[in-house]
């Protein structure tokens, strides 16, 4: 049998948290039994700690679709973009070449179109692929958008030489965005000219950096005519994911 | 192990990863008491564990493991910011959540531990809600916040009577409050 000691607080705290093992429980339990104060200030821990659980207990996040509702300038997308900005960091290829049973086509969640959009040749290119890759693209620099865009044309080259099916999205947001826009963007030409012969390869800029921007004072942001637009680059990068593409950080 | 198995293997953790974004959200709310920060925090988190999920040693360790990228997120960006809890937005957002937290009295509740929580040092907060709100062991917040179990132990502990002494305070107010109502319709009913 252990001897009596003084229960301090970091132990109490243990106790309440069943941190405590069996031999030292039987001698706080018996302490508690002969000593109200005591007791009193276990059950004080213990409702503060179902206070805490129960505060946030219906704190839940928006639904994906709708996190990419306009909102206010925070943190800021260049920040975050600046964050992920990296060399090629990581090509996942998890289900790149699988079943496309699983593919579902979420058209509905995006929420504006370009004109140079073509649904239905991009639905089906979708349905028909056996390899699915999302390029997500977060730098400014331009020495990247252009590697990025060879990339994807030497890519989609390949598959094709190679009879394989294939559907590329490019993704950018943050700082990346300024590959789309149509007064900043050095690469109209050439994506409109990728766009024009492939009709399995996406341009998708995120709305949320649009927004911010603009919020920022930027002014109104102009698009090249080839892109369309998704609520949030990063849900859309993960909806992406969580169908099975591949994944490809620039 | 064979690839297919693999690739099964990874294909399960990244679904679970996906999945915890509730589990994320809650807790990173906890931590900045905004919820367009914790939506990013948690955002961040999650890309980055799809990414580094080879670096996972046990898939035991996944939450754990999730919460240490979290924390590292928010340390690197929220460092100077001292969370507050915004109650125009808690009481806009108390519509969206349980109908029954509607009722005043479990909303000002909230409100008074939310409120507490934001009050405490970071890394007090931080504990008191792995623990609390997720329920993780004092091994494994030690492992998510680098730190020896001894300090999860007294930081805890300082943390719940720093909490509990908050909220006390905060009930006495409103009690005093509720008084000084109940002298005025009293008195109101004398006048008349």
């Amino acid at each position: 049998m252990m001897k009596p000691y003084e229960i301090s607080d970091e132990i109490l705290n243990a106790f309440i948290d069943g941190e405590i093992e069996s031999e030292e429980k039987i001698e706080i339990l018996r302490q508690l039994g002969g000593n109200p104060e005591l007791t009193q200030r276990a059950c004080e821990l213990v409702r503060t700690k179902e206070l805490v659980r129960a505060a946030y207990k219906s704190a839940l996040p928006d639904p994906v679709a709708q996190a990419a509702q306009p909102r206010r300038a925070s943190m800021g997308g260049k920040k975050w973009g600046a964050l992920a900005a990296s060399l090629l960091v990581a090509v996942v290829l998890l289900g790149g070449m699988q079943n496309t049973s699983q593919q579902t086509t979420d058209l509905t969640q995006m929420e504006r179109m370009g004109d140079g959009f073509s649904p239905v040749a991009f639905q089906q290119a979708e349905q028909a692929a056996a390899l699915r890759i999302v390029f997500h693209l977060t730098s400014s620099d331009p020495l990247r958008m252009g590697k990025l865009l060879d990339d994807v044309s030497s890519l989609l080259e390949q598959t094709r030489n190679l009879e394989q099916r294939s559907v590329v999205e490019v993704i950018a947001n943050g700082e990346g965005l300024g590959m789309f826009r149509s007064d900043v963007s050095g690469f109209g030409e050439q994506i409109h000219e990728m766009r024009v012969e492939n009709p399995n390869l996406r341009f998708v800029a995120c709305q949320r950096t649009i927004d911010q921007l603009e919020s920022e004072g930027v002014g109104e942001i102009h698009l090249l005519p080839d892109v369309v637009r998704a609520g949030s680059g990063i849900s859309r990068v993960i909806q992406r994911q969580q169908q099975g593409w591949s994944y490809i950080q620039i | 192990m064979k690839i297919v198995e693999l690739f099964t293997k990874n294909r399960e953790l990244k679904e679970r990863i996906v999945g915890s974004r509730e589990r994320l959200f809650r807790l990173a709310y906890s931590w900045c008491h905004d919820r367009h920060h914790a939506d990013d925090l948690c955002q961040e988190t999650v890309i980055t564990a799809l990414e580094k999920v080879d670096q996972l040693k046990s898939e035991d360790a996944l939450d754990a493991w999730m919460f240490r990228i979290m924390q590292n997120a928010y340390r690197k960006h929220f460092r100077k910011m001292r969370p507050q809890v915004d109650v125009e937005s808690l009481e806009a957002h108390m519509e969206k959540e349980d109908p029954a937290e509607r009722d005043i009295e479990r909303a000002e509740e909230i409100l008074q531990v939310r409120s507490g929580l934001a009050q405490l040092k970071e890394g007090q907060r931080m504990i008191i809600t792995l623990v609390d709100i997720e329920g993780v062991s004092y091994k494994e917040a030690a492992e998510i916040l680098e730190i020896p179990i001894g300090t999860v132990m007294s930081r805890l502990a300082r943390a719940r009577t720093a909490l509990s002494q908050y909220i006390d305070r905060r009930e006495a107010n409103r009690e005093t409050g509720r008084a000084t109502k109940d002298d005025r319709r009293a008195h109101l009913k004398v006048m008349k």
